[in-house]
């Protein structure tokens, strides 16, 4: 389980940049997970030496995590994207709003991503996913094979996804 | 920056190969439904190998994954005899990682990453000893190579990209003599990368972007560049034409694609010269086991030509003992001495009399270089070419 706070966020990164959406204009298109994902990885690493390895690893992992906020559906309200950078890491931190049902929705598929045993439980998932539509393994995929950090923060009425990408 | 491709499938019956290019990022299996089609079409159309080409798939969001999965797993039901080639590319970071998976897991899917069966050579030109090598070419180039830079259309304030730029030195060199607007350098050695962030940043230099890439799929945008170069590259790949089209592809119309690679053999050095000879003639020889064309500097004005370019310009750069620092020119040599009787000897397990030979003849090359009646020469062949359409 997740329910171990992630750490506290912003006085570690140094803030890149605070994106706010609507619920309402991320759900107007799908396609709106991977504008919004590609262009917070080509904001993030356009000053880096090699931006276009670090768009290319940082969209695809936010992509996900916005994938599965648009799955999840929050209540009406805004999501907000922090990015923010440290010596080793790019963290992002989506914070949505929650009623009790997303709330517990949410422990229980960050609670899934959690990284001890994260490949074989992958790996485990993986045939019966073939077989039936998938459970909400892609944030699973992204700590099992790609090595990125999940972590779930809880307050008042919100859930904050925190996505930890080193970065490199 | 580029922006993001759109999503491509093609079909060729003719290749057997479907290949997937840009951004895949379905909703669900509905969403997928088209591709699956694509694919489906493809399995029933072909026998023996379906070649799956995702060099170009930039993005493949976990859903477009499992659903490719999904294909594998149901071709393998229909069709027990097909094997399912999946061609990836490790400039693609996601690629090998996913893929790799796949492969493990289904018995008729092999993985393979199509920038090392593409460059036979490259685990032996990518090693970082070469380090040394490539610095003091560039050195002993650049002197030569600036005015005639100049000659071949570079100026002030062009956007640039060095494909294939080694350690990036040449394009500090260009950055601080020609004043870029934009420099790109992309290369597929990440250490020679490290090395070139490294000196960058040791230089006090933060706006010239590296990128890992292939040469042969830049992540590069098409017409976008007045002046792309490629120096020493193309002659240590098997397919150079593949290449250039690439190069070509990412210039500007009216822009130049500016190429520079060796003729080994003509390599010279007197007295002694048979000795020399024999070494540059095995080392050419050497080098072609690993898919490499040493001998490639004279056959770019054709290339060029044959490609569609326009003004094509060619001349050759005469590095000899006169006209060149004698302890640069031969600090040179006996860099090539230590990597072709090291590791490309090695790599292609020269028997010990061949490489000793080998190693006299570098030798007697540099007794040219440094002998007071010697003549020594390296001859570098330079040619650039317009591209079309202004």
């Amino acid at each position: 389980m997740t329910s171990d706070p992630a750490p506290p966020s912003p006085s570690g990164p140094s803030p890149i940049l605070t994106l706010r959406i609507s619920v309402r204009g991320l759900y107007d298109s799908w396609t709106h997970c991977q504008r919004l994902a590609d262009y917070i990885a080509r904001f993030v690493a356009s000053d880096r030496f090699d931006p276009e390895q670090l768009t290319t690893r940082l969209s695809t992992y936010l992509n996900e995590v916005l994938e599965y906020v648009f799955r999840a559906r929050p209540s009406e309200g805004e999501i907000v994207v922090e990015v923010g950078r440290t010596d080793e890491h790019v963290i992002a931190e989506l914070t949505m709003p929650t009623d009790e049902a997303l709330a517990r929705r949410l422990r229980v598929d960050l609670g899934l991503a959690e990284p001890t045993d994260a490949r074989a439980r992958y790996e485990a998932e993986f045939e019966s996913m073939i077989l039936r539509p998938p459970a909400e393994v892609g944030l699973l995929e992204l700590v099992a094979l790609h090595g990125v950090g999940l972590a779930l923060r809880e307050g008042e009425g919100t859930g904050v996804i925190v996505l930890t990408v080193p970065h490199e | 920056m580029e922006h993001e491709r759109p999503f491509t499938i093609r079909f060729s019956e003719n290749d057997q190969e479907v290949a997937l290019e840009g951004s895949l990022r379905p909703a669900g299996a509905e969403d997928f439904a088209p591709v699956r089609a694509r694919l489906d079409h493809a399995a029933d159309a072909v026998r023996g190998v379906l070649y799956l080409n995702f060099k170009r798939l930039r993005y493949l969001n976990h859903a477009g994954f499992l659903e490719l999965a999904r294909f594998i797993a149901a071709c393998a039901e229909r069709h027990p005899a097909l094997k399912l080639k999946l061609v990836i590319s490790s400039v693609v970071p996601w690629a090998p990682l996913r893929f790799g998976f796949l492969g493990a897991r289904f018995g008729n899917t092999i993985v393979e990453q199509y920038d090392k069966a593409f460059y036979p050579g490259q685990g032996v030109i990518e090693n970082d000893q070469l380090v040394p090598v490539l610095r003091t070419q560039t050195n002993i180039v650049w002197s030569h190579e600036r005015e005639l830079l100049r000659q071949h259309g570079l100026g002030k304030h062009m956007r640039i990209a060095d494909i294939c730029c080694g350690i990036g030195d040449f394009a500090v060199l260009v950055y601080k003599e020609f004043e870029p607007t934009y420099i790109v350098g992309v290369d597929h050695s990440r250490p020679f990368l490290q090395y070139a962030q490294q000196i960058a940043r040791d230089f006090g230099i933060t706006d010239i972007e590296y990128q890992f890439g292939d040469a042969t799929h830049l992540f590069l945008p098409s017409n976008s560049f007045d002046f792309v170069t490629s120096r020493l590259a193309l002659q240590i790949f098997n397919d150079p034409s593949s290449i250039l089209r690439e190069l070509l592809r990412i210039c500007k119309p009216g822009g130049r694609v500016y190429l520079t690679n060796e003729m080994s053999a003509h390599n010279y050095g007197y007295p002694r010269h048979e000795s020399v000879t024999w070494t540059y003639q095995q080392a050419v020889k050497i080098a072609q086991s690993l898919g490499m064309d040493m001998n490639f500097g004279p056959k770019m004005f054709s290339l060029l030509t044959d490609m569609g370019f326009e003004d094509v310009r060619m001349e050759q750069i005469p590095i000899t003992n006169n006209n060149t620092a004698i302890d640069d020119f031969a600090r040179v040599i006996e860099s090539w001495e230590e990597y072709v009787t090291g590791e490309l000897s090695t790599a292609t397990q020269q028997p010990p009399e061949v490489v000793e030979r080998l190693r006299m003849g570098f030798r007697d090359h540099v007794y040219a270089i440094r002998s007071r009646r010697g003549f020594a020469t390296w001859p570098i062949y330079v040619a650039s070419g317009r591209k079309p359409g202004r």
